[in-house]
C-alpha cells in the first residue's frame, strides 16, 4: 500500500522510528487546541483574590479591579472572575465554569523562573527548563512528541497547524517541524498555485541534493497541504458567530477546519499585548479588553463546536509565558512575574477551582510568586490521558515524569498515578537585579501608541508602504479616499500581531492628494499622502 | 525482523548520512585554473553581483587571482557615500521650549523612525552595487555576528547603526581583536545591550554574557564568575545623542564616577585601577586589556568560534564532524596571524575544500540573497527591497535579537517560500515588457535561444547544465512558437519582455533558485 493510502496519522509501527514499539501507541482522534497569551497574562486580575484587602491596598491601588464588578466563583478560595470573562455568547468563559466546562489551574510556573519574554517562552514552548540560563533550547514539546514518525514520511494531513506568521518552537522536532503556518486558507491555496513541488531530481553535490529535496519537499507540502486544508475549509462550517477580532477568527478557522474533516491533531493560536508593563488599566484597560477578546473568542468556539458535534473529541488550554507581579509599578502596569493561571476549556476538563489561589502564594524574593504546579504537569496529562500515550513514552518527549496537578489532573479521564513523582518542592530562586530581563530595567519600559508612515512620500507611481507600529493586535482595515472624502475603496485587510509591519500599498487613482484611512480596530487613523 | 535490526534500520535512516562523507578539508590553495562552474560558485558565495560578463572575465584565472582581485575591489570601496542628513545634529527638546521643542522632537523621530529605514535602503543601494568585490557580503556576515538592533520600545537614532556599519565596513577583513575591541565601545551596542546603564553601584551583565556567549567564544566556555567580573571591568562607558549636552554625540566616554575602582579578577588575570581613571587610561587598561585575555586564555576556543561561524556562513550551514577539521585548519590560521582576519578569508576562498563538489550550491539563500540577486537585475525601489526583506524575516539593521539570524532552514518554511515567490513576482512586475525586452537585450547572443537562456541559468540556478530545464526553460520562453522565430522576437523588446516575465517566474519556482 502506498503512503498515499495511509489515512493521516494512522501510520503504524512499521514506521516508528528510534522509539521502542511498546512505549507508543496509534493516535486516538482527540484534538488539542493551544490559546497562547504572549506578552504575560497578569493572572492575578484575571481571577482576582476579591476578599483579600491587601490586593486593593497593598498591591494594586491603582490596578484593582473593584469588588464589586467581580464574579465570586469561591467563596471559599476568596475567587472571582474578572467581570469581562463573561463576554461572549452564553455568559463567555463564566458560563463555560458554571456549565462544566472550564477549568481553572491556578499557580502553574516553574523552577528558576526567567523573566526575558524570549527565553520563558522558549520554555513553555520546548517543556525545557534548562539549568543554565545560556543553553539554547532547540526544540518543542509538540514537536518532540511527534518525532516518532519518520522524518521522510509526510502525513495526508499536517500533525500541527500553526495560525500565525512564524513557525513556533513548540513544534520544531529533533528531526523535523511538525506544524505548518496558515493565515488563510484562500491565500495559502492561491500562493502555492505558483510554488512547484513535483518530485525533481536534483544533480550536484550530496549537500546540494540534501538542501534541494529540503526546498523541494516544502514547495510538496505547500502544495499538498494547501489543498487539504482548503477542501476541509470549503466542506467545514461555523455554526455559531464569532466577533471580528483576531484571536475569534483564529479560533474561528480553527472550528471550520475541524468541522471540514482535517485530521491535524494540534492547532496553536495566539493573542498578544499582554506585556502590560504600562497602562494596563482596570476596568476599562488595555488587559481587560484583552480578558474580554479571550473570553468571547473561547465561549464562541466551544459553542461552535457543540454545535457542530466535535465536543468530545476537542479539548483547549491557554498558556503564556509568565504571569506578573502582585505590586503594580510606577508606570500603572505590572510588571514579569513567575506563578499563574491556566484555563483548560471543552467537555473533558474537571469544570474546577485546581490549586490555591496562586496569589496567596508565598513570595521567592520578596516581589515575585512561588509556584505549585510545574506547566509541564499539564503537558505530561495531556500527552497521557488525551493522546492516549504511555507515561514512558511522554518522560521520552518531556525527558523526566511530572505529577498530574493536586495528584488527579485537569482531565476527567485522569486516573491518578501513584507512580508518577511528588509535585517538585516550593524552591528557592535567585533574583538577578542587573539581568537585562528584570522587569525593573528601562527597556522593558513600554509605552506607544500604533504609529503610521506612508513612504515615499510623495508617492511616485502607485507603490507604496504603509510602516505601521501597532500597540496591540487588531484587524486593520486600510482604504484611500479623496481629500474630500470619497472612498476610493479598500486597499487591504488583515490581522495583525502587535510591532511593527511594512504594509505594500498598491494606490488608486491618479497625481493628487489623498488620504490613507486606517482601520485598527475601532479607532480610525488618517496618513495624507500626495500622488505625484 | 527483530526489533534490534528494524531499529537500527531506521537509526541509519535518521541519523545523518553526511557524518560519513569524506572530503579533503585542505585550506591549502587550489591552484588549477577555475572552470565555469567554479567561477560561478566563487561568485556566488563571495559576492552579492553576478553578471554574465564577470564570470566569462575569470574563467580560466586561478582561484587566487580571483579571490585577491575581490579583496583589492573591496578595499577601494571602504568609505562609501553616507546619507545626506548623517551631519544633522540633534539637541535635547528637555533643553529647549516652545516650537523649538516641538521641532526638535518631530526631528529626533524622524532620526528614530524613518532614516533608520532610509539606512537600510542606503545599504540595499551599497549591496547591489558591489560587483566584483568580497565588502558587503562580509559586512553583513559581521552585522549578523554582532548583531545590534535600531528598534526597541524606543529605537535608536540611525546615526548610531551608521557609525557601527562603518566601523564593521572600515574592518571587514581587518583584525577579530580590533572588532572585538571596538565592538566593545560601540554607541549602539551600548545601548542595545544596557552597556550604558553597567555602572559600578549596580552592574549589568548584559553586554559581559553576549561578548563571551555569542560574540567570541561560545556558550559553556566562560563561568558566571567570568561575566561578572567582566561586567565590572566594563563599567562607566556612556553615549549620548544630543550635540548641546557636553559630551561629543554618538561617541562612547567615559563618566568616572561610575567606572568601578575595585579591583578585579577575570579568568585568572588581575585588574588593578592603578592608573588615573579617564577615557584613554580605562579604554587601554580595562576594555582592550580584556579582550586581550580573552584572546590569550582561550584564544584557540575563540578562532575556532568564529571559524565556525564562518564557515557556516559561506560554506555549509549545517556543519557537521567533518567539518570541523577544516574550521580546525581555519583557526590554526587564524591563531598564526595573531588574530588578523584577512588571511583566513583569502585562504578560504581560494582552498582546496571550498571548491569541492560537495560544498556547491548547498547553502539556503537569505532574503538578502534571493531578494538582491534579482533586484540588482531589474527596476525596483531600493527602499521596497528594504521593505521586502524586512516582511520576509531580514530587516537590515535590526536582526530578530542579539544571536543574529536563526539562517539555514530557518530562511525557508511554509509561509515564506510561497510570499517570496510572491514578493519575486511583485519585482519581476514593476518591469513593463518594454524593460524586461531592454534587459534582455543586454545579454551577449541574447538572439540565440540556448544561449540566452543558458545565461538566465547561470544567473539564477544551481544547476546550469541540465539538458533537461534547458529544455523546460525554453519551452516556457517560445510558449508555442517554433525555436526558429526566437531570433525574430527577441528583435521586439515587448514580446520578448513579455515571454521573459515567465520564463522569470518559471525560474523563481526552481528550487534551486533558493540554493546558491
Amino acid at each position: 500500500m502506498g503512503l498515499g493510502m495511509v489515512s493521516a496519522l494512522k501510520i503504524d509501527k512499521m514506521h516508528l522510528s528510534t522509539f521502542q514499539p511498546s512505549e507508543t501507541y496509534e493516535e486516538n482522534d482527540n484534538i488539542l487546541v493551544i490559546v497562547q497569551l504572549f506578552g504575560g497574562n497578569d493572572g492575578i486580575n484575571t481571577i482576582t483574590p476579591y476578599e483579600w484587602d491587601k490586593y486593593y491596598t497593598l498591591y494594586r491601588p491603582n490596578l484593582h479591579i473593584p469588588e464589586k464588578a467581580v464574579t465570586p466563583i469561591s467563596k471559599e478560595l476568596g475567587m472571582a472572575m474578572h467581570p469581562n470573562l463573561k463576554k461572549g455568547v452564553k455568559d463567555g468563559m463564566l458560563g463555560l465554569f458554571k456549565g462544566g466546562k472550564l477549568s481553572i489551574m491556578s499557580g502553574v510556573g516553574y523552577n528558576n523562573p526567567n523573566y526575558s519574554h524570549f527565553r520563558s517562552t522558549d520554555i513553555w514552548l520546548s517543556g525545557i527548563v534548562p539549568t543554565n540560563d545560556a543553553s539554547p533550547i532547540k526544540s518543542g514539546w509538540m514537536g518532540r512528541y511527534f518525532d516518532k514518525y519518520s522524518a521522510n514520511l509526510r502525513p495526508v494531513d499536517p500533525y500541527c497547524i500553526q495560525i500565525g506568521d512564524n513557525p513556533s518552537l513548540m513544534f520544531q522536532g529533533d528531526t523535523n517541524e511538525k506544524a505548518i503556518v496558515l493565515q488563510n486558507a484562500d491565500e495559502f491555496y492561491n500562493q502555492a498555485k505558483s510554488v512547484e513541488g513535483n518530485k525533481v531530481d536534483a544533480n550536484g553535490g550530496e549537500y546540494f541534493k540534501q538542501e534541494f529535496a529540503y526546498i523541494n519537499e516544502l514547495g510538496t507540502q505547500v502544495n499538498s497541504y494547501s489543498t487539504v486544508i482548503k477542501k476541509a475549509f470549503d466542506k467545514g462550517r461555523n455554526l455559531e458567530s464569532y466577533p471580528s477580532k483576531p484571536l475569534s477568527e483564529q479560533l474561528k478557522l480553527v472550528a471550520r477546519l475541524i468541522d471540514g474533516g482535517l485530521k491535524t491533531k494540534v492547532y496553536f493560536v495566539e493573542l498578544n499585548g499582554f506585556d502590560t508593563h504600562s497602562t494596563q488599566g482596570g476596568l476599562d484597560g488595555v488587559h481587560s479588553r484583552l480578558l474580554g477578546e479571550v473570553s468571547e473568542a473561547i465561549s464562541s468556539f466551544q459553542s461552535d463546536i457543540e454545535k457542530l458535534g466535535h465536543a468530545k473529541k476537542v479539548l483547549g488550554i491557554t498558556a503564556s509565558e509568565f504571569g506578573r507581579r502582585p505590586y503594580e509599578n510606577g508606570s500603572l502596569g505590572t510588571d514579569h512575574g513567575t506563578a499563574n493561571i491556566m484555563f483548560g476549556f471543552g467537555e473533558n476538563v474537571r469544570p474546577e477551582i485546581i490549586g490555591p489561589h496562586f496569589a496567596f502564594l508565598t513570595f521567592i524574593d520578596h516581589q515575585n510568586l512561588n509556584f505549585t504546579t510545574d506547566f509541564r504537569s499539564i503537558y505530561f496529562e495531556i500527552m497521557v490521558a488525551w493522546f492516549g500515550q504511555s507515561v514512558a513514552y511522554a518522560e521520552k518527549v518531556l525527558g523526566a515524569k511530572f505529577p498530574y496537578i493536586n495528584g488527579q489532573g485537569f482531565l476527567k479521564g485522569s486516573v491518578p498515578d501513584k507512580t508518577l513523582p511528588p509535585p517538585p518542592p516550593i524552591p528557592k530562586a535567585d533574583p538577578n537585579s542587573s539581568d537585562p530581563g528584570n522587569p525593573l530595567s528601562p527597556s522593558n519600559l513600554i509605552l506607544d501608541q500604533d504609529k503610521f508612515i506612508v513612504y515615499p512620500n510623495p508617492v511616485v507611481g502607485n507603490s507604496a508602504f504603509l510602516n505601521m507600529t501597532l500597540y496591540l493586535p487588531a484587524k486593520v482595515t486600510i482604504s484611500q479616499s479623496t481629500m474630500d472624502g470619497k472612498m476610493l475603496g479598500t486597499l487591504h485587510q488583515k490581522n495583525y500581531r502587535a510591532g511593527l509591519h511594512n504594509v505594500f500599498l498598491d494606490l488608486k487613482g491618479g497625481a493628487g492628494l489623498y488620504n490613507i484611512v486606517i482601520l485598527v480596530g475601532r479607532r480610525t487613523h488618517f496618513v495624507r499622502i500626495l500622488k505625484v | 525482523m527483530s526489533n534490534f535490526s528494524r531499529r537500527s534500520m531506521f537509526e541509519n535512516l535518521l541519523g545523518n548520512p553526511m557524518e560519513n562523507l569524506s572530503t579533503n578539508a585542505s585550506l591549502d590553495e587550489y591552484t588549477q585554473p577555475l572552470s565555469r562552474p567554479q567561477v560561478m560558485h566563487l561568485l556566488r558565495r563571495a559576492t552579492f553581483g553576478m553578471s554574465i560578463a564577470t564570470i566569462d572575465k575569470y574563467v580560466g584565472k586561478k582561484a587566487g587571482v580571483i579571490v585577491d582581485e575581490l579583496f583589492a575591489n573591496a578595499d577601494k570601496k571602504l568609505s562609501p557615500t553616507p546619507l545626506g542628513f548623517i551631519n544633522e545634529t540633534l539637541k535635547n527638546p528637555a533643553t529647549l521650549s516652545g516650537s523649538q521643542k516641538t521641532e526638535e522632537n518631530a526631528r529626533i523621530k524622524k532620526h528614530k523612525d524613518e532614516y533608520n529605514w532610509t539606512l537600510g535602503e542606503w545599504w540595499v543601494t551599497l549591496m547591489k552595487a558591489d560587483n566584483e568585490s568580497v565588502l558587503e557580503k562580509l559586512v553583513l556576515f559581521w552585522h549578523d555576528h554582532f548583531a545590534t538592533q535600531y528598534a526597541s520600545c524606543d529605537n535608536m537614532p540611525f546615526t548610531l547603526m551608521y557609525n557601527q556599519n562603518d566601523f564593521l565596513r572600515k574592518n571587514y577583513s581587518g583584525s577579530f581583536r580590533t572588532l572585538l575591541e571596538g565592538i566593545s565601545l560601540d554607541g549602539a551596542m551600548l545601548f542595545y545591550l544596557n552597556g550604558k546603564e553597567n555602572i559600578a553601584e549596580s552592574p549589568n551583565e548584559n553586554y559581559a554574557r553576549e561578548l563571551m556567549e555569542l560574540f567570541s567564544l561560545g556558550v559553556g566556555n566562560y563561568t558566571e564568575q567570568d561575566v561578572r567580573e567582566a561586567a565590572k571591568i566594563l563599567t562607566g562607558w556612556n553615549v549620548t545623542f544630543y550635540s548641546n549636552e557636553g559630551e561629543k554625540p554618538y561617541k562612547a566616554y567615559l563618566v568616572p564616577d561610575k567606572f568601578d575602582r575595585n579591583a578585579k579578577s577575570f579568568m585568572g588575570e588581575n585588574f588593578t585601577v592603578n592608573y588615573e581613571v579617564n577615557t584613554a587610561n580605562v579604554n587601554e587598561n580595562s576594555v582592550k586589556k580584556l579582550i586581550k585575555v580573552i584572546l590569550s586564555k582561550k584564544g584557540e576556543v575563540a578562532a575556532k568560534y568564529i571559524s565556525k561561524k564562518l564557515y557556516e556562513y559561506y560554506f555549509y550551514s549545517n556543519s557537521s564532524k567533518n567539518s570541523q577539521v577544516f574550521i580546525d585548519k581555519m583557526a590554526a590560521n587564524i591563531l598564526a596571524n595573531n588574530f588578523a582576519m584577512r588571511p583566513v578569508l583569502t585562504a578560504m576562498f581560494k582552498s582546496q575544500h571550498f571548491f569541492e563538489e560537495i560544498i556547491i550550491g548547498s547553502q539556503i539563500k537569505s532574503p538578502a540573497e534571493s531578494i538582491i540577486g534579482m533586484v540588482r537585475h531589474l527596476n525596483y525601489p531600493d527602499l521596497y527591497a528594504r521593505n521586502i526583506m524586512s516582511e520576509l524575516g531580514q530587516e537590515l539593521f535590526n536582526p530578530p535579537n542579539v544571536a543574529g539570524w536563526k539562517g539555514y532552514r530557518g530562511w525557508i518554511n511554509t509561509v515564506t517560500l510561497p510570499s517570496t515567490i510572491n514578493y519575486l513576482k511583485i519585482i519581476i512586475n514593476n518591469n513593463t515588457n518594454q524593460q524586461l525586452g531592454q534587459w534582455a537585450q543586454g545579454f551577449k547572443k541574447y538572439d540565440e535561444i540556448d544561449v540566452f537562456v543558458t545565461s538566465l541559468m547561470e544567473l539564477f540556478l544551481i544547476q546550469t547544465t541540465s539538458a533537461e530545464k534547458l529544455k523546460k526553460l525554453k519551452n516556457t520562453l517560445l510558449a508555442g512558437a517554433p525555436e526558429y522565430e526566437w531570433y525574430d522576437i527577441s528583435k521586439n523588446k515587448d514580446s520578448a519582455g513579455q515571454r521573459l516575465r515567465n520564463l522569470l517566474f518559471e525560474i523563481i519556482k526552481s528550487p534551486d533558485y533558493f540554493l546558491f
